[in-house]
């Protein structure tokens, strides 16, 4: 099968000398659910962050549904972020708008600058987004205001944003990071659900070992800005997580004691 | 086929922009009508535009001596009136100060004397004094104590009153006179906030002090002043560059000193 | 955030802060020393010049004369008028100027640089230098104010509404980059909406100043009510002086009472 997303070589500099990624080899598969794991520092949230630009990669290449992600220009860029979901730590949403604007935040990138401007979504987009909020539970809040929300729905919220782009990938970066475990588990089980459903591809930085073994069908050790560990569920021994975490362990028992 | 639109908006929130972009587009449609713009001045301004553009642009030394000295009076001139001013406003702002005035009534009048004071512009204060004292720098600092005083008074007082609580009721309570509460708890405190508030109240009072000329105080302003009104420009490009040079060179300065006060605290 | 102070470091340190604390107070009044020589300051003159002053403005300004008190209303029509018009044209090239020098939304970091220096050096320059000088340029009367209002309202919106932006969250425009927004959808959807209460907090903040500017405005020609203050006094009609001066004080406070409501109500 021709995979979705292919990345060698990929390293990112920091100022002189300090290396965020150091030679990152991957390849996503369609409709994979990978969990990223490893301490922080490690480079997690720089590795998805380059594969979508956010942060220009130094080295190596990232190829997405067979285009060049680090060559892309300025279109080519825009068209390729339309089709990769993001889902963040901190939600990232517009506070001051309203629940479905945010979402529609994610159909920005498939219509034209002037009518995103104003605006002028399409009433199909509309219904959708109205639709993806009713399936993750927030059908009463989709005229709130996004700062009206507690944390569990305002991610939410930012689910339905990276699922309203229609995307064939959709990077999370520490999703639930600042979530109670009620609402963490909440949030994983719509990204989880809905991925299966639509078929995407999704890569998800965690801290916490233990949602990873829930969810993942394949997961990836990162430490010091290079794969350690790539394989499926049952192969991540706890010698492994063990040598990832080493000399953190404070922060892998914490988070996952939940 | 009229398709309902599906609203995307907060209500409230939209209601609100709306309400005051609709309202204050009705506010400047009021005002363009009432206004009696001259169109035809304001292109003639625009044609004489270019020529006087030029003429600014030959910068000319030959007036610099005139201008630093009369430079350096307008700062002195905002100096003194600071450190006069600072004098009286250390002593007065205990009084205003809610938590510190010897008396509640007392305070409350003081404050809206120094209100008033604060509303009515430093140019007009400056005018005053110069009908009473006649031209010169004097005039300039007896007008700008006014406004300094009386901003200094409110900055002080608010900062005694968000700092005073603990430390004066613990002076009050091992028995320690008003005097006591102000020379030994409040004033050491209060300190580096103060001096903060008193160089950024500089830079206004030099900001201020450098157009005063113009109402007939002194300083570099009379010389600008008259540049203008006798079309030479050259000199009056040399004089505005100077005024520039020593409002950034005060506003770097008082940058720093803030910077530093906040790492003290 | 005020504590009692407590000096770090042992005795010698403290010696050490206590001979520069010295040193700076010896230093401020030798410069207060040397100021007062400069401007020749007679002190007994300054002294005595006080309550002369003081009786000048209590028996030649009070009371305010009241008479020909319609005649004041155009004054103060015009001043309102022109501050309105004046705020709001600031207020639109303001946030335009904004959005190019503000770091976090700045299409290039060279636009940044230059409009940074020329909205420094318009700022820099003292508003009633300008006034003056574009008095000349279009001649006596209230449009010289008005553009005079506008160029340092322009000036000082600009560099206020561009340190609004610089401190918005920046997570929710990384959020609509990643959704591959365009430059202008970023900024309309991330920025503008956070934006708004900043910019209708200063913006009110402007038409306060541009109230009390043109109070000074007319000291140079300009028009407003200062006009009224320099006529009267010109002709020693130190009671209608007083009087223009209470309208102003009132009308003032009331726009900032005005003000500070409508702050208030914003959500």
């Amino acid at each position: 099968m021709e995979p979705i997303l292919t990345i060698q070589g990929l390293k990112k500099q920091y100022s002189a000398g300090t290396w965020g990624l150091n030679g990152i080899e991957l390849t996503v598969q369609p409709g994979e659910f990978i969990a990223v794991i490893g301490p922080s520092g490690a480079g997690k949230s720089t590795l998805l962050r380059c594969m979508n630009r956010l942060i220009e990669p130094t080295e190596g290449s990232v190829t997405f549904l067979g285009e060049d992600v680090v060559h892309a220009n300025k279109r080519q860029l825009r068209s390729i972020r339309a089709r990769m979901g993001m889902i963040f730590q901190h939600y990232n949403l517009v506070y001051r708008s309203s629940v479905l604007e945010n979402v529609l935040h994610g159909r920005l990138g498939y219509i034209g600058s002037l009518a995103g401007m104003l605006g002028r979504y399409p009433e199909a987009d509309k219904e959708e987004a109205i639709a993806l909020l009713q399936k993750v539970g927030l059908e009463n809040e989709v005229y709130k205001r996004a700062d009206e929300l507690s944390g569990g729905q305002k991610q939410r919220v930012g689910v339905c944003r990276a699922l309203a782009q229609k995307p064939s990938l959709i990077l999370a970066d520490e999703p639930i990071a600042s979530l109670d475990p009620k609402s963490s588990k909440t949030v994983m089980d719509a990204i989880h659900t809905n991925c299966r459903e639509q078929e995407i591809a999704c890569l998800v930085n965690l801290h916490q070992v233990d949602y990873a073994k829930a969810y993942a069908t394949r997961i990836v050790g990162i430490k010091a800005g290079r794969v350690v560990f790539d394989g499926p569920v049952e192969q991540l021994t706890s010698d492994i997580t063990q040598y990832l975490y080493e000399g953190q362990e404070h922060e892998m028992f914490h988070k996952a004691a939940i | 086929m009229a398709v309902r639109k599906i609203p995307i908006a907060h209500k409230a929130t939209q209601r609100q922009q709306r309400m005051l972009g609709i309202s204050s587009l009705l506010l400047l449609g009021i005002s363009l009508y009432c206004a009696d713009l001259d169109m035809k001045q304001i292109a003639a301004g625009m044609e004489r535009l270019p020529a006087i553009g030029r003429q600014l642009a030959q910068l000319s030394f030959t007036n610099g001596g005139e201008l630093l000295r009369e430079l350096v009076t307008s700062i002195v001139v905002a100096f003194l009136s600071v450190i006069l001013g600072v004098v009286a406003a250390l002593f007065l702002a205990f009084l205003v100060a809610a938590n510190t005035t010897p008396n509640r009534l007392f305070g409350r009048v003081l404050n809206a004397v120094f209100v008033i004071i604060r509303t009515i512009p430093t140019t007009i204060w400056v005018l005053l004094a110069v009908a009473s004292m006649g031209f010169g720098p004097m005039a300039g600092v007896l007008g700008l104590m006014f406004p300094t005083v009386s901003y200094l008074i409110r900055t002080f007082a608010s900062q005694i009153e968000e700092a005073g609580g603990e430390t004066i009721e613990a002076i009050r309570s091992v028995g320690g006179t008003w005097w006591h509460v102000i020379a030994k708890g409040l004033l050491p405190t209060l300190l580096t906030a103060f001096m903060a508030t008193t160089a950024f109240r500089f830079e206004i009072s030099v900001a201020e002090s450098v157009i005063l000329g113009m109402v007939g105080a002194g300083g570099i302003g009379s010389l600008l002043q008259g540049y203008i009104s006798y079309y030479q420009f050259a000199d009056l490009s040399l004089g505005i560059l100077m005024v520039f040079f020593t409002m950034f060179l005060l506003e770097m300065g008082t940058v720093q000193i803030r910077k530093r006060m906040g790492r003290q605290n | 955030m005020l504590k009692l102070t407590v000096i770090p470091g042992g005795a010698q340190a403290r010696r050490k802060r206590r001979a520069k604390q010295w040193a700076a107070a010896a230093a401020l009044l030798l410069l207060t020393v040397l100021s007062l020589v400069y401007i020749r300051f007679d002190a007994a003159e300054f002294i005595l010049g006080i309550p002369t002053f003081l009786r000048f403005l209590f028996s030649d300004f009070l009371p305010p004369d009241p008479a020909n008190l319609q005649g004041y209303i155009k004054p103060v029509a015009d001043t309102f008028i022109y501050a309105v018009i004046a705020t709001f044209c600031s207020s639109v090239l303001g946030v335009c100027l904004a959005l190019l020098m503000a770091r976090t939304t700045t299409p290039h970091p060279l636009v940044r640089t230059v409009l940074r220096g020329l909205i420094s050096f318009l700022r820099n320059i003292p508003f009633l230098a300008w006034a003056s000088l574009l008095v000349v340029i279009f001649g006596v009367g209230t449009t010289a104010g008005l553009i005079a209002l506008i160029v340092f309202g322009c000036g000082f919106l600009a560099r206020l509404y561009a340190e609004s932006i610089e401190e918005l969250d920046q997570d929710s425009m990384e959020a609509l980059e990643s959704c591959g927004a365009t430059y202008g959808q970023r900024i309309k959807h991330a920025i503008i909406p956070q934006f708004l209460p900043a910019f209708y907090s200063w913006t009110l903040f402007m038409f306060e100043i541009n109230i009390r500017a043109s109070a000074v405005l007319g000291l140079v020609g300009a028009g407003g009510i200062g006009a009224l203050i320099k006529q009267t006094m010109d002709l020693f009609q130190y009671g209608k002086t007083s009087m223009v001066i209470a309208i102003m004080v009132a009308m003032i406070l009331l726009v900032e009472l005005m003000t500070s409501r409508i702050r208030r109500r914003l959500i």
